[in-house]
Protein backbone atom coordinates (compact mmCIF):
# COMPACT_ATOMS: atom_id res chain seq x y z
CA UNK A 1 0.00 0.00 0.00
CA UNK A 2 2.94 2.58 0.83
CA UNK A 3 4.20 1.52 -2.60
CA UNK A 4 0.70 2.83 -3.87
CA UNK A 5 0.67 5.90 -2.07
CA UNK A 6 4.09 6.57 -3.54
CA UNK A 7 3.29 5.82 -6.84
CA UNK A 8 0.10 8.39 -6.56
CA UNK A 9 2.53 11.06 -5.65
CA UNK A 10 4.61 10.57 -8.20
CA UNK A 11 2.60 9.40 -10.77
CA UNK A 12 -0.21 12.02 -12.47
CA UNK A 13 -2.13 8.91 -14.10
CA UNK A 14 -2.65 7.40 -10.89
CA UNK A 15 -4.22 10.58 -9.31
CA UNK A 16 -6.04 10.70 -12.12
CA UNK A 17 -7.64 7.17 -12.37
CA UNK A 18 -8.67 7.66 -8.11
CA UNK A 19 -10.30 10.73 -8.75
CA UNK A 20 -12.45 9.36 -11.84
CA UNK A 21 -13.13 6.17 -9.29
CA UNK A 22 -14.28 8.62 -6.01
CA UNK A 23 -16.31 10.77 -8.79
CA UNK A 24 -18.22 7.45 -10.18
CA UNK A 25 -18.26 5.70 -6.62
CA UNK A 26 -20.41 9.08 -6.02
CA UNK A 27 -22.86 8.34 -8.58
CA UNK A 28 -22.72 5.21 -8.06
CA UNK A 29 -23.98 5.33 -4.91
CA UNK A 30 -26.66 7.63 -5.80
CA UNK A 31 -28.30 6.18 -9.04
CA UNK A 32 -27.29 2.68 -7.99
CA UNK A 33 -29.73 2.49 -5.08
CA UNK A 34 -32.70 3.76 -7.68
CA UNK A 35 -31.51 0.72 -9.87
CA UNK A 36 -31.94 -1.75 -6.93
CA UNK A 37 -35.11 -0.04 -5.75
CA UNK A 38 -36.90 0.01 -8.42
CA UNK A 39 -35.22 -3.24 -9.66
CA UNK A 40 -34.25 -2.02 -13.48
CA UNK A 41 -30.89 -3.62 -13.30
CA UNK A 42 -31.73 -5.51 -16.49
CA UNK A 43 -32.74 -2.20 -18.09
CA UNK A 44 -28.86 -0.63 -17.15
CA UNK A 45 -27.12 -3.74 -18.46
CA UNK A 46 -28.94 -2.96 -21.25
CA UNK A 47 -27.99 0.90 -21.13
CA UNK A 48 -24.36 -0.30 -20.67
CA UNK A 49 -23.64 -2.78 -23.37
CA UNK A 50 -25.51 0.03 -26.21
CA UNK A 51 -22.53 2.24 -24.61
CA UNK A 52 -20.49 0.48 -27.16
CA UNK A 53 -22.27 1.70 -30.07
CA UNK A 54 -21.49 5.29 -29.29
CA UNK A 55 -18.18 4.62 -28.50
CA UNK A 56 -17.43 2.75 -31.69
CA UNK A 57 -19.08 5.05 -34.17
CA UNK A 58 -17.20 8.21 -32.21
CA UNK A 59 -13.77 6.48 -32.34
CA UNK A 60 -14.34 5.71 -36.15
CA UNK A 61 -15.32 9.28 -36.77
CA UNK A 62 -12.00 10.69 -35.17
CA UNK A 63 -10.08 8.88 -36.95
CA UNK A 64 -11.78 8.61 -40.60
CA UNK A 65 -13.61 11.74 -40.37
CA UNK A 66 -11.20 13.89 -39.12
CA UNK A 67 -13.45 15.09 -35.82
CA UNK A 68 -10.84 14.82 -33.17
CA UNK A 69 -13.37 16.83 -30.73
CA UNK A 70 -15.67 13.68 -31.46
CA UNK A 71 -14.24 12.01 -27.97
CA UNK A 72 -15.69 8.32 -27.69
CA UNK A 73 -16.98 9.56 -24.33
CA UNK A 74 -19.23 11.55 -26.55
CA UNK A 75 -20.35 9.27 -28.27
CA UNK A 76 -21.27 7.01 -25.39
CA UNK A 77 -23.07 9.77 -23.51
CA UNK A 78 -25.19 9.99 -26.29
CA UNK A 79 -25.37 6.21 -27.17
CA UNK A 80 -26.25 5.57 -23.43
CA UNK A 81 -29.22 8.50 -23.10
CA UNK A 82 -30.75 7.40 -26.28
CA UNK A 83 -30.43 3.55 -25.64
CA UNK A 84 -32.43 4.94 -22.17
CA UNK A 85 -35.31 6.89 -23.71
CA UNK A 86 -36.10 4.38 -26.26
CA UNK A 87 -36.47 1.57 -23.34
CA UNK A 88 -37.85 3.40 -20.94
CA UNK A 89 -40.44 5.00 -24.03
CA UNK A 90 -41.63 1.23 -24.61
CA UNK A 91 -41.09 0.36 -20.88
CA UNK A 92 -44.24 2.95 -20.03
CA UNK A 93 -46.12 2.28 -23.73
CA UNK A 94 -45.74 -1.23 -24.15
CA UNK A 95 -44.54 -2.75 -20.91
CA UNK A 96 -45.32 -6.32 -22.19
CA UNK A 97 -42.38 -5.73 -24.72
CA UNK A 98 -40.14 -4.14 -22.32
CA UNK A 99 -37.75 -7.46 -22.03
CA UNK A 100 -37.63 -7.66 -25.90
CA UNK A 101 -36.65 -4.13 -26.48
CA UNK A 102 -34.02 -4.04 -23.74
CA UNK A 103 -32.40 -7.34 -25.44
CA UNK A 104 -32.72 -5.62 -28.37
CA UNK A 105 -30.66 -2.09 -27.52
CA UNK A 106 -28.04 -4.53 -25.27
CA UNK A 107 -27.15 -7.14 -28.28
CA UNK A 108 -27.32 -4.45 -31.27
CA UNK A 109 -25.65 -1.86 -29.46
CA UNK A 110 -22.74 -3.95 -28.99
CA UNK A 111 -22.99 -5.62 -32.65
CA UNK A 112 -22.90 -1.87 -34.08
CA UNK A 113 -19.83 -0.76 -31.84
CA UNK A 114 -17.87 -4.07 -32.91
CA UNK A 115 -18.40 -3.47 -36.44
CA UNK A 116 -17.28 0.38 -36.51
CA UNK A 117 -14.24 -0.53 -34.33
CA UNK A 118 -13.53 -3.31 -36.72
CA UNK A 119 -14.03 -0.75 -39.67
CA UNK A 120 -11.96 1.82 -37.82
CA UNK A 121 -8.32 1.64 -39.15
CA UNK A 122 -5.33 1.47 -36.94
CA UNK A 123 -4.47 -0.45 -34.10
CA UNK A 124 -8.06 -1.45 -32.33
CA UNK A 125 -6.78 -1.29 -28.67
CA UNK A 126 -9.44 0.51 -27.42
CA UNK A 127 -12.23 -2.66 -27.83
CA UNK A 128 -10.67 -4.28 -24.72
CA UNK A 129 -10.37 -1.15 -22.66
CA UNK A 130 -14.05 0.00 -23.54
CA UNK A 131 -14.97 -3.63 -22.55
CA UNK A 132 -13.07 -4.07 -19.78
CA UNK A 133 -12.37 -0.78 -18.76
CA UNK A 134 -8.87 1.30 -18.04
CA UNK A 135 -9.28 3.63 -15.19
CA UNK A 136 -5.39 4.26 -15.82
CA UNK A 137 -6.16 5.57 -19.19
CA UNK A 138 -7.71 8.62 -17.69
CA UNK A 139 -6.87 12.26 -18.78
CA UNK A 140 -7.33 15.03 -17.33
CA UNK A 141 -9.96 16.16 -20.54
CA UNK A 142 -11.78 12.44 -19.26
CA UNK A 143 -12.13 13.99 -15.77
CA UNK A 144 -13.75 17.14 -16.18
CA UNK A 145 -16.32 15.62 -18.45
CA UNK A 146 -16.56 13.17 -15.64
CA UNK A 147 -17.05 15.93 -13.14
CA UNK A 148 -19.50 17.36 -15.09
CA UNK A 149 -21.65 13.78 -15.59
CA UNK A 150 -21.02 13.42 -11.58
CA UNK A 151 -22.62 16.49 -10.85
CA UNK A 152 -25.69 16.07 -13.08
CA UNK A 153 -25.99 12.56 -11.30
CA UNK A 154 -25.75 13.82 -7.98
CA UNK A 155 -27.46 17.10 -7.77
CA UNK A 156 -30.60 15.58 -9.80
CA UNK A 157 -30.91 12.54 -8.12
CA UNK A 158 -30.58 14.13 -4.79
CA UNK A 159 -32.34 17.25 -5.49
CA UNK A 160 -35.42 14.39 -6.89
CA UNK A 161 -35.13 12.40 -3.99
CA UNK A 162 -38.64 12.29 -2.87
CA UNK A 163 -40.47 12.03 -5.89
CA UNK A 164 -38.12 9.33 -7.25
CA UNK A 165 -38.44 7.60 -4.13
CA UNK A 166 -42.04 7.65 -4.45
CA UNK A 167 -42.18 5.82 -8.32
CA UNK A 168 -39.49 3.57 -6.75
CA UNK A 169 -41.41 2.55 -3.92
CA UNK A 170 -45.19 2.82 -5.27
CA UNK A 171 -45.47 4.22 -8.90
CA UNK A 172 -49.18 3.98 -8.80
CA UNK A 173 -49.32 6.04 -5.90
CA UNK A 174 -47.30 8.53 -6.69
CA UNK A 175 -49.08 9.62 -9.74
CA UNK A 176 -51.91 9.83 -7.54
CA UNK A 177 -50.50 12.21 -5.50
CA UNK A 178 -49.75 13.97 -8.66
CA UNK A 179 -46.18 13.17 -9.48
CA UNK A 180 -45.60 13.08 -13.85
CA UNK A 181 -44.46 9.58 -13.46
CA UNK A 182 -43.78 9.14 -16.96
CA UNK A 183 -41.27 11.95 -17.21
CA UNK A 184 -39.59 11.22 -14.12
CA UNK A 185 -39.01 7.56 -14.82
CA UNK A 186 -37.58 8.89 -18.43
CA UNK A 187 -35.48 11.06 -16.31
CA UNK A 188 -34.38 8.74 -14.08
CA UNK A 189 -33.33 6.56 -16.71
CA UNK A 190 -31.24 9.37 -18.39
CA UNK A 191 -29.41 9.93 -14.95
CA UNK A 192 -28.69 6.02 -14.71
CA UNK A 193 -27.14 6.52 -18.26
CA UNK A 194 -25.29 9.08 -17.37
CA UNK A 195 -23.88 7.06 -14.33
CA UNK A 196 -23.27 3.84 -16.92
CA UNK A 197 -20.89 6.25 -18.54
CA UNK A 198 -19.20 7.10 -15.71
CA UNK A 199 -18.53 3.41 -14.75
CA UNK A 200 -17.28 2.44 -17.84
CA UNK A 201 -14.24 4.01 -17.77
CA UNK A 202 -13.93 2.44 -14.79
CA UNK A 203 -14.41 -1.18 -14.92
CA UNK A 204 -15.71 -0.76 -18.88
CA UNK A 205 -19.17 -1.67 -19.78
CA UNK A 206 -19.27 -5.57 -19.28
CA UNK A 207 -18.59 -5.32 -15.35
CA UNK A 208 -20.70 -2.33 -14.57
CA UNK A 209 -23.27 -3.94 -13.52
CA UNK A 210 -21.58 -5.43 -10.79
CA UNK A 211 -20.45 -1.84 -9.61
CA UNK A 212 -24.02 -0.19 -9.95
CA UNK A 213 -25.46 -2.77 -7.53
CA UNK A 214 -23.47 -4.56 -5.19
CA UNK A 215 -21.97 -1.54 -3.22
CA UNK A 216 -25.61 -0.23 -2.69
CA UNK A 217 -26.74 -3.99 -2.09
CA UNK A 218 -24.40 -4.15 0.57
CA UNK A 219 -24.92 -0.92 1.72
CA UNK A 220 -29.02 -2.08 1.74
CA UNK A 221 -28.45 -4.32 4.61
CA UNK A 222 -27.45 -2.13 6.90
CA UNK A 223 -29.86 0.87 5.79
CA UNK A 224 -32.78 1.77 6.99
CA UNK A 225 -33.59 4.34 4.61
CA UNK A 226 -32.85 5.22 0.85
CA UNK A 227 -30.17 7.94 1.40
CA UNK A 228 -28.44 5.82 4.02
CA UNK A 229 -27.96 2.99 1.26
CA UNK A 230 -26.88 6.00 -1.05
CA UNK A 231 -24.18 7.26 1.41
CA UNK A 232 -22.96 3.63 2.38
CA UNK A 233 -23.16 2.55 -1.53
CA UNK A 234 -21.36 5.32 -2.42
CA UNK A 235 -18.52 5.18 0.63
CA UNK A 236 -17.97 1.10 -0.12
CA UNK A 237 -17.74 2.44 -3.98
CA UNK A 238 -15.03 4.29 -3.05
CA UNK A 239 -13.55 2.29 -0.85
CA UNK A 240 -13.50 -1.01 -3.39
CA UNK A 241 -12.29 1.13 -6.76
CA UNK A 242 -9.51 2.45 -4.72
CA UNK A 243 -8.24 -0.15 -2.79
CA UNK A 244 -8.60 -2.89 -6.10
CA UNK A 245 -6.62 0.57 -7.99
CA UNK A 246 -4.16 0.06 -5.19
CA UNK A 247 -4.18 -3.79 -5.26
CA UNK A 248 -4.29 -3.77 -9.44
CA UNK A 249 -0.74 -1.80 -9.61
CA UNK A 250 1.28 -3.55 -6.68
CA UNK A 251 0.12 -7.26 -8.15
CA UNK A 252 0.00 -5.40 -11.85
CA UNK A 253 -3.45 -7.14 -12.89
CA UNK A 254 -6.60 -5.20 -14.72
CA UNK A 255 -8.01 -2.39 -12.24
CA UNK A 256 -11.29 -3.20 -13.44
CA UNK A 257 -11.44 -6.85 -12.87
CA UNK A 258 -9.55 -6.54 -9.73
CA UNK A 259 -12.12 -4.03 -8.74
CA UNK A 260 -14.62 -5.98 -9.20
CA UNK A 261 -13.75 -9.44 -8.00
CA UNK A 262 -12.74 -7.25 -4.61
CA UNK A 263 -16.69 -5.88 -4.86
CA UNK A 264 -17.70 -9.09 -5.22
CA UNK A 265 -15.59 -10.21 -2.28
CA UNK A 266 -17.24 -7.72 -0.50
CA UNK A 267 -20.57 -8.25 -1.08
CA UNK A 268 -19.97 -12.16 -0.22
CA UNK A 269 -18.72 -11.63 3.28
CA UNK A 270 -22.00 -8.88 3.67
CA UNK A 271 -24.68 -11.63 2.62
CA UNK A 272 -22.86 -14.75 4.28
CA UNK A 273 -21.96 -12.45 7.65
CA UNK A 274 -25.47 -10.81 7.91
CA UNK A 275 -27.09 -14.23 7.29
CA UNK A 276 -25.35 -15.84 9.94
CA UNK A 277 -26.12 -12.73 12.13
CA UNK A 278 -29.68 -12.77 11.80
CA UNK A 279 -29.85 -16.83 12.09
CA UNK A 280 -28.11 -16.03 15.76
CA UNK A 281 -30.28 -13.35 16.52
CA UNK A 282 -33.38 -15.58 15.95
CA UNK A 283 -32.06 -18.29 17.38
CA UNK A 284 -31.24 -16.38 20.94
CA UNK A 285 -35.14 -14.84 20.32
CA UNK A 286 -36.35 -18.15 20.22
CA UNK A 287 -34.15 -19.18 23.27
CA UNK A 288 -35.47 -15.95 25.49
CA UNK A 289 -39.21 -17.08 24.75
CA UNK A 290 -38.59 -20.83 25.55
CA UNK A 291 -37.14 -19.69 28.87
CA UNK A 292 -39.81 -17.17 29.60
CA UNK A 293 -42.55 -19.81 28.73
CA UNK A 294 -39.97 -22.37 31.69
CA UNK A 295 -40.28 -19.34 33.99
CA UNK A 296 -43.94 -19.07 33.42
CA UNK A 297 -45.19 -22.51 34.20
CA UNK A 298 -42.75 -22.84 37.12
CA UNK B 1 -72.59 17.27 4.92
CA UNK B 2 -72.53 19.04 1.49
CA UNK B 3 -75.15 16.89 -0.12
CA UNK B 4 -72.54 16.26 -3.24
CA UNK B 5 -71.89 12.52 -3.44
CA UNK B 6 -68.77 11.48 -2.27
CA UNK B 7 -68.92 9.71 -5.71
CA UNK B 8 -70.77 9.50 -8.84
CA UNK B 9 -71.17 7.42 -11.97
CA UNK B 10 -73.27 7.77 -15.06
CA UNK B 11 -73.09 5.65 -18.35
CA UNK B 12 -69.84 4.53 -18.12
CA UNK B 13 -68.33 1.58 -19.80
CA UNK B 14 -65.46 0.31 -19.86
CA UNK B 15 -63.17 -2.17 -21.90
CA UNK B 16 -59.56 -3.40 -21.66
CA UNK B 17 -58.38 -4.71 -25.29
CA UNK B 18 -61.80 -4.49 -26.74
CA UNK B 19 -63.15 -6.26 -23.81
CA UNK B 20 -65.81 -4.93 -22.19
CA UNK B 21 -65.65 -4.58 -18.65
CA UNK B 22 -67.96 -2.21 -17.27
CA UNK B 23 -71.22 -1.72 -19.22
CA UNK B 24 -73.28 1.28 -18.44
CA UNK B 25 -72.50 1.69 -15.05
CA UNK B 26 -74.52 4.56 -13.15
CA UNK B 27 -74.41 4.68 -9.55
CA UNK B 28 -73.99 7.30 -6.66
CA UNK B 29 -72.42 6.59 -3.43
CA UNK B 30 -73.70 9.42 -0.78
CA UNK B 31 -71.20 11.28 1.49
CA UNK B 32 -70.19 9.36 4.84
CA UNK B 33 -71.23 5.84 3.67
CA UNK B 34 -69.30 3.24 4.23
CA UNK B 35 -69.69 1.19 0.67
CA UNK B 36 -68.38 -2.28 -0.17
CA UNK B 37 -67.72 -3.40 -3.95
CA UNK B 38 -68.13 -7.17 -4.27
CA UNK B 39 -68.19 -9.34 -7.33
CA UNK B 40 -66.37 -12.49 -9.03
CA UNK B 41 -62.78 -12.63 -9.65
CA UNK B 42 -62.70 -10.59 -13.03
CA UNK B 43 -65.93 -8.78 -12.86
CA UNK B 44 -64.62 -5.72 -12.76
CA UNK B 45 -64.15 -4.66 -8.81
CA UNK B 46 -60.42 -3.16 -9.02
CA UNK B 47 -61.30 -1.40 -12.56
CA UNK B 48 -64.24 0.33 -10.88
CA UNK B 49 -62.33 1.45 -7.88
CA UNK B 50 -59.45 2.43 -10.57
CA UNK B 51 -62.18 4.76 -12.48
CA UNK B 52 -63.27 6.67 -9.42
CA UNK B 53 -59.29 7.28 -8.52
CA UNK B 54 -58.69 8.70 -11.97
CA UNK B 55 -55.87 5.85 -12.65
CA UNK B 56 -58.48 4.48 -15.57
CA UNK B 57 -60.39 6.86 -17.83
CA UNK B 58 -63.60 5.34 -18.98
CA UNK B 59 -64.73 4.93 -22.67
CA UNK B 60 -67.94 6.62 -22.35
CA UNK B 61 -69.93 8.17 -19.48
CA UNK B 62 -68.96 10.48 -16.53
CA UNK B 63 -67.11 9.54 -13.06
CA UNK B 64 -67.54 12.41 -10.77
CA UNK B 65 -65.83 12.02 -7.11
CA UNK B 66 -66.70 15.11 -4.35
CA UNK B 67 -68.17 16.53 -7.80
CA UNK B 68 -65.32 16.84 -9.83
CA UNK B 69 -63.28 14.99 -11.84
CA UNK B 70 -61.27 12.38 -9.83
CA UNK B 71 -57.74 13.62 -10.91
CA UNK B 72 -58.45 16.73 -9.64
CA UNK B 73 -59.45 16.29 -5.79
CA UNK B 74 -56.66 13.21 -5.69
CA UNK B 75 -55.46 15.03 -2.52
CA UNK B 76 -58.88 14.79 -1.17
CA UNK B 77 -58.97 10.88 -1.91
CA UNK B 78 -56.79 8.31 0.17
CA UNK B 79 -55.76 5.13 -1.27
CA UNK B 80 -54.75 1.92 -0.11
CA UNK B 81 -53.68 -0.54 -3.47
CA UNK B 82 -54.20 -4.44 -3.27
CA UNK B 83 -51.64 -6.86 -2.84
CA UNK B 84 -49.16 -3.97 -2.69
CA UNK B 85 -45.65 -5.43 -3.33
CA UNK B 86 -42.85 -3.62 -2.67
CA UNK B 87 -39.07 -4.28 -3.57
CA UNK B 88 -37.94 -6.90 -1.13
CA UNK B 89 -35.32 -5.24 0.97
CA UNK B 90 -36.04 -1.42 0.11
CA UNK B 91 -34.81 0.68 3.07
CA UNK B 92 -37.50 2.48 3.73
CA UNK B 93 -38.74 3.65 7.65
CA UNK B 94 -42.50 3.27 8.15
CA UNK B 95 -42.41 7.21 8.26
CA UNK B 96 -40.38 7.57 5.01
CA UNK B 97 -43.64 5.11 3.88
CA UNK B 98 -46.41 7.86 5.52
CA UNK B 99 -44.52 10.96 4.50
CA UNK B 100 -44.74 9.72 1.20
CA UNK B 101 -48.80 10.71 1.55
CA UNK B 102 -48.37 13.84 1.69
CA UNK B 103 -46.18 14.46 -1.13
CA UNK B 104 -46.27 17.45 -3.34
CA UNK B 105 -48.10 18.95 0.09
CA UNK B 106 -46.60 22.39 2.02
CA UNK B 107 -45.52 20.96 5.20
CA UNK B 108 -45.04 17.15 6.13
CA UNK B 109 -47.32 15.35 7.69
CA UNK B 110 -48.10 14.61 11.47
CA UNK B 111 -46.85 11.21 11.30
CA UNK B 112 -46.86 9.86 14.92
CA UNK B 113 -50.21 11.39 14.70
CA UNK B 114 -51.09 9.11 11.91
CA UNK B 115 -49.27 6.14 13.36
CA UNK B 116 -51.54 6.30 16.40
CA UNK B 117 -54.85 6.69 14.53
CA UNK B 118 -53.72 3.22 12.49
CA UNK B 119 -52.32 1.71 15.98
CA UNK B 120 -48.66 1.91 15.00
CA UNK B 121 -47.31 4.19 17.40
CA UNK B 122 -44.03 4.27 18.05
CA UNK B 123 -43.32 2.29 15.41
CA UNK B 124 -42.05 5.06 12.88
CA UNK B 125 -38.31 4.36 12.86
CA UNK B 126 -38.77 0.92 12.22
CA UNK B 127 -38.26 -0.33 8.85
CA UNK B 128 -41.19 -1.40 6.21
CA UNK B 129 -40.35 -4.36 5.58
CA UNK B 130 -39.81 -5.76 9.42
CA UNK B 131 -43.70 -5.13 9.63
CA UNK B 132 -45.92 -7.73 9.98
CA UNK B 133 -48.88 -8.06 6.77
CA UNK B 134 -51.47 -6.31 8.88
CA UNK B 135 -49.09 -3.76 10.31
CA UNK B 136 -48.09 -2.95 6.41
CA UNK B 137 -51.52 -2.76 5.61
CA UNK B 138 -52.13 -0.38 8.83
CA UNK B 139 -48.99 1.72 7.60
CA UNK B 140 -50.51 2.40 3.92
CA UNK B 141 -53.54 3.38 5.26
CA UNK B 142 -51.64 5.86 7.44
CA UNK B 143 -50.19 6.78 4.50
CA UNK B 144 -53.24 7.24 2.57
CA UNK B 145 -54.76 9.57 5.24
CA UNK B 146 -51.48 11.82 5.16
CA UNK B 147 -53.75 14.44 3.25
CA UNK B 148 -56.87 14.38 5.72
CA UNK B 149 -58.89 12.90 2.81
CA UNK B 150 -62.50 13.42 2.27
CA UNK B 151 -62.86 9.45 0.55
CA UNK B 152 -60.96 6.66 1.78
CA UNK B 153 -60.51 3.73 -1.02
CA UNK B 154 -59.23 0.90 -0.47
CA UNK B 155 -58.75 -2.49 -2.62
CA UNK B 156 -58.64 -5.73 -0.76
CA UNK B 157 -56.91 -4.32 2.38
CA UNK B 158 -57.40 -7.61 4.39
CA UNK B 159 -55.80 -10.06 1.70
CA UNK B 160 -53.63 -12.40 2.69
CA UNK B 161 -54.43 -11.29 6.89
CA UNK B 162 -55.04 -13.75 9.55
CA UNK B 163 -58.78 -13.32 11.15
CA UNK B 164 -57.72 -11.35 13.99
CA UNK B 165 -55.87 -8.94 11.40
CA UNK B 166 -58.85 -8.39 9.43
CA UNK B 167 -60.70 -7.69 12.32
CA UNK B 168 -58.09 -5.19 13.20
CA UNK B 169 -58.63 -3.31 10.01
CA UNK B 170 -62.46 -3.43 9.92
CA UNK B 171 -62.71 -2.04 13.00
CA UNK B 172 -60.06 0.91 12.29
CA UNK B 173 -61.93 1.20 8.99
CA UNK B 174 -65.20 1.11 11.05
CA UNK B 175 -63.65 4.03 13.62
CA UNK B 176 -62.57 6.00 9.94
CA UNK B 177 -65.98 6.10 9.03
CA UNK B 178 -66.89 7.92 11.79
CA UNK B 179 -65.10 11.24 9.96
CA UNK B 180 -65.01 10.17 6.16
CA UNK B 181 -66.55 8.09 3.56
CA UNK B 182 -65.29 5.01 2.83
CA UNK B 183 -65.03 2.43 -0.23
CA UNK B 184 -64.14 -0.99 -0.18
CA UNK B 185 -63.21 -3.43 -2.50
CA UNK B 186 -63.32 -7.09 -0.58
CA UNK B 187 -64.09 -10.48 -0.98
CA UNK B 188 -64.78 -10.64 2.61
CA UNK B 189 -68.79 -11.56 2.44
CA UNK B 190 -69.11 -11.61 6.00
CA UNK B 191 -67.99 -8.35 6.78
CA UNK B 192 -69.93 -6.57 3.90
CA UNK B 193 -73.31 -7.53 5.93
CA UNK B 194 -71.63 -7.18 8.99
CA UNK B 195 -69.99 -3.64 8.77
CA UNK B 196 -71.00 -1.71 5.42
CA UNK B 197 -74.02 0.78 4.96
CA UNK B 198 -74.08 -0.19 0.65
CA UNK B 199 -73.29 -2.68 -0.93
CA UNK B 200 -71.78 -2.75 -4.90
CA UNK B 201 -72.38 -5.78 -6.62
CA UNK B 202 -70.38 -5.82 -9.73
CA UNK B 203 -69.92 -8.59 -12.25
CA UNK B 204 -69.71 -5.93 -15.63
CA UNK B 205 -72.94 -4.07 -14.54
CA UNK B 206 -73.21 -2.83 -11.05
CA UNK B 207 -76.34 -2.37 -8.87
CA UNK B 208 -75.84 -0.85 -5.57
CA UNK B 209 -77.99 -1.83 -2.15
CA UNK B 210 -78.14 -0.74 1.03
CA UNK B 211 -77.06 -3.97 3.35
CA UNK B 212 -80.00 -3.46 5.35
CA UNK B 213 -82.28 -4.22 2.10
CA UNK B 214 -80.67 -7.69 1.78
CA UNK B 215 -82.56 -9.17 4.66
CA UNK B 216 -85.67 -8.63 2.67
CA UNK B 217 -84.25 -9.54 -0.40
CA UNK B 218 -84.73 -12.62 -1.32
CA UNK B 219 -82.79 -15.44 -3.62
CA UNK B 220 -85.78 -15.26 -6.14
CA UNK B 221 -85.59 -11.37 -6.17
CA UNK B 222 -82.13 -10.78 -6.14
CA UNK B 223 -81.95 -13.60 -9.52
CA UNK B 224 -84.48 -11.51 -11.29
CA UNK B 225 -82.35 -8.43 -10.60
CA UNK B 226 -79.68 -9.35 -11.98
CA UNK B 227 -80.88 -11.89 -14.50
CA UNK B 228 -79.82 -15.31 -15.03
CA UNK B 229 -76.39 -16.70 -13.93
CA UNK B 230 -76.31 -14.04 -11.24
CA UNK B 231 -77.59 -16.61 -8.35
CA UNK B 232 -77.11 -15.07 -4.74
CA UNK B 233 -77.70 -16.87 -1.64
CA UNK B 234 -78.08 -14.71 1.93
CA UNK B 235 -76.65 -16.74 5.24
CA UNK B 236 -77.01 -16.09 8.43
CA UNK B 237 -74.01 -13.18 8.65
CA UNK B 238 -73.07 -12.79 5.04
CA UNK B 239 -74.20 -13.36 1.44
CA UNK B 240 -72.82 -15.05 -1.53
CA UNK B 241 -73.48 -15.64 -4.89
CA UNK B 242 -73.40 -18.57 -6.76
CA UNK B 243 -71.32 -20.34 -9.02
CA UNK B 244 -67.69 -18.49 -9.91
CA UNK B 245 -67.93 -16.22 -7.06
CA UNK B 246 -65.35 -16.76 -4.50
Amino acid sequence: MTEFLQAVVDHAFLRYALVAGILSAIACGVMGSYVAARRITYIAGGIAHSVLAGLGVARYLQVTAGWEWFAPLYGAVIAAVVSALIIGIVSLRWRESEDTAISAIWAIGMAIGVLFIWRTPGYSENLMSYLFGNILMVTPANLWVSAGLDAVVVVLGLALYEPLLAICFDEEFARLRGVNVDALYLLLLCLIALTVVLLVMVVGLVMVIALLTLPVAVAGRFSRSLWQMMFGGAVIAAIVTTVGLAVSYSADMPAGATIIVLTGAVYLIAAIGTGIAARLRSRQRTSEGEGAAGEEAA
Amino acid sequence: MSGIPAVELRNVDFSYNGLLVLRDVTFSIPEGDFAGIVGPNGGGKTTLLKLMLGLLKPDHGTVRVLGQKPERVVRRIGYVPQNFQYPTRFPMTVRDVVLLGGLGREGKADVDSLLQTVGLDGLGSRRFDALSGGQQQRALMARALATSPDILMLDEPTAGLDAAGEREIFNLLQELNERITVVLVTHDLGFVSDAVRSVLCVNTEVRRHPTSELGEITGELLETMYGTGMRMVRHDQCWQRGEGCD
